[in-house]
């Protein structure tokens, strides 16, 4: 019953966003993905690096796993709500929610 | 990163260990900003950036995480300080030298010129001296713009001049005016008249009445081109004359007579072997000599000047220059019979080939060289063709009765 009426409010909530034209990165914390070319990738709200190697780096985000693939990957800056990486990349992959992280 | 973050202590280290990540993650949530983040696969270590004092205080981060941590370089100013601060008297004497050059760069301490061919070096420094503007001059009493026109009056040649300094060389750069052979007008009614002897070979007339013709005899001041020509009535009389700038191409053959003497004695320089090197030093308007002069009737000095400069424009008022002196006497000497012929005939030859430069086509030479006395003459009668012709004001004018009055 609880767990009905926690969808119920889910759903109106949703609506209600969605009539308000709320962005939703404000709202549910989703990740913004800028890229420049195929040689910088600027993401906010992201929650924390998983793996970072030269040819690839995983980026676990609050509903995801974002993997950026590539070569010679370099993080340029590193801060609480922005990753900046540079490198020439070569593709971006949704990985999927991490139940560890 | 901006200049004033550089300014900030930071570090460039290693992290080695299977917790990389989570170091890189602990140093997030713990707010310490971190830049330049580089993986290397072969030695399996994270290389990045970060303030000292966020480093400092993520040593708890590196215990719970188990990993590795190795400084591989310091850099900001307190870094730099600190190693200033073990090299004292390099930090002062770089301070002082900086102090030393701000002080040279308010003098003018060397001329450049550029562009002069005319005007030689000397001539442009006489008249700078003449202005005040020598070396020692203080920049803020340069008044460019009155340099500049006062180069323009003092020279004629000058069609553009510039004056600017760069460090501490006050640099002229001009431009002179080119030369073209500008033929004389005489109001555009001349005539042609012969300035050589010589019989016509050639002739080619552009503007004007020809008064000769190919074969014929010409002396100098004989009219060639009229430049009047005459226009004439139904009654095939000259009613008068339309005066043009007489203009032709007039070839002729002459002679040329050419004679030079060149004495068989001569004063020759003989060394005597003595010779001195004198070494001066400079320092602003003092100067040093090391060194005597040789004191002889005669004496050759060469000297080679030197200027201290620290790049192209920044010369300093240290001079040094190295003079070479060597003596030597006259003595009486004679030339041989070969000797004086080859003289004489590499003068002819000189004369000659200055001829060829202006165009004249040498036909034939007849040469004698004699002896006369204590001296060699030498006699050449050369036959050449060349341009004739000068342009002087028509004669040719309609009196009041109809009639020419040439």
């Amino acid at each position: 019953m609880e767990k009905e009426n926690e969808r119920r409010d889910e759903r109106r909530f949703l609506k209600l966003t969605e009539r308000l034209s709320l962005p939703k990165d404000l709202v549910y914390g989703e990740c913004l993905i800028t890229m420049t070319g195929n040689t910088e990738l600027t993401i906010e709200n992201y929650r924390s690096i998983c793996l970072f190697e030269e040819t690839c780096i995983v980026i676990a985000l609050k509903h995801d796993r974002l993997l950026v693939q590539g070569s010679r990957l370099e993080i340029l800056y590193y801060r609480e709500d922005e990753i900046k990486i540079k490198g020439r990349i070569s593709g971006l992959q949704f990985l999927g929610e991490c139940k560890n992280l | 990163m901006n200049g004033l973050e550089r300014m900030r202590a930071t570090v460039r280290i290693d992290v080695k260990g299977d917790a990389k990540e989570r170091y890189l993650n602990m140093c997030r949530a713990r707010h310490f900003p971190v830049w330049d983040v580089q993986s290397d696969k072969e030695n399996d270590v994270i290389t990045m950036c970060m303030n000292r004092e966020d480093f400092l205080e993520s040593k708890s981060a590196i215990r719970k995480t188990g990993v590795k941590v190795a400084v591989k370089a310091k850099n900001g100013l307190p870094f730099l300080l600190k190693k200033i601060r073990r090299r004292k008297v390099f930090v002062i004497g770089a301070l002082l030298g900086f102090i030393f050059i701000f002080f040279m760069m308010r003098s003018v301490w060397a001329f450049q010129f550029e562009g002069n061919k005319r005007i030689t070096d000397e001539q442009i420094v006489d008249y700078l001296e003449s202005q005040g503007v020598t070396i020692g001059t203080k920049t803020k009493e340069l008044d460019y713009e009155a340099l500049e026109q006062g180069l323009r009056e003092q020279f004629p040649e000058i069609t553009w001049a510039s004056v600017l300094q760069r460090g501490t060389t006050l640099i002229i750069r001009i431009r002179e005016r080119e030369y073209t052979e500008v033929s004389q007008r005489y109001d555009d009614r001349t005539d042609i008249v012969s300035d050589v002897e010589g019989v016509i070979v050639s002739m080619v007339v552009k503007e004007g009445v020809p008064y000769v013709k190919i074969g014929d005899t010409v002396n100098v001041g004989d009219i060639l081109v009229c430049g009047a020509v005459p226009v004439y009535d139904e009654n095939q009389l000259v009613s008068g004359y339309q005066y043009y700038h007489a203009q032709a191409d007039i070839l002729v053959e002459t002679m040329q007579h050419y004679t030079d003497t060149l004495p068989l004695s001569y004063e020759k320089k003989v060394y005597t072997g003595q010779e001195a090197t004198i070494i001066s030093l400079g320092a602003f308007d003092t100067r040093f000599v090391f060194g005597d002069g040789i004191s002889a009737q005669g004496v050759e000095s060469q000297s080679k000047s030197y200027q201290l400069r620290l790049f192209r424009y920044l010369q300093l008022p240290f001079f040094a220059q190295i003079t070479k002196q060597s003596a030597y006497e006259w003595e009486l000497s004679y030339y041989t019979k070969q000797e004086a012929q080859t003289l004489l005939m590499s003068g002819l030859e000189k004369y000659l080939s200055e001829l060829s430069e202006k165009g004249v086509q040498i036909i034939a030479k007849d040469v004698k060289i004699i002896k006369n006395g204590m001296s060699m003459e030498i006699m050449a009668d050369i036959t050449m063709r060349r341009l004739i012709g000068i342009s002087c004001p028509t004669t040719v004018e309609l009196t009041q009765d109809g009639e020419n009055n040439d």
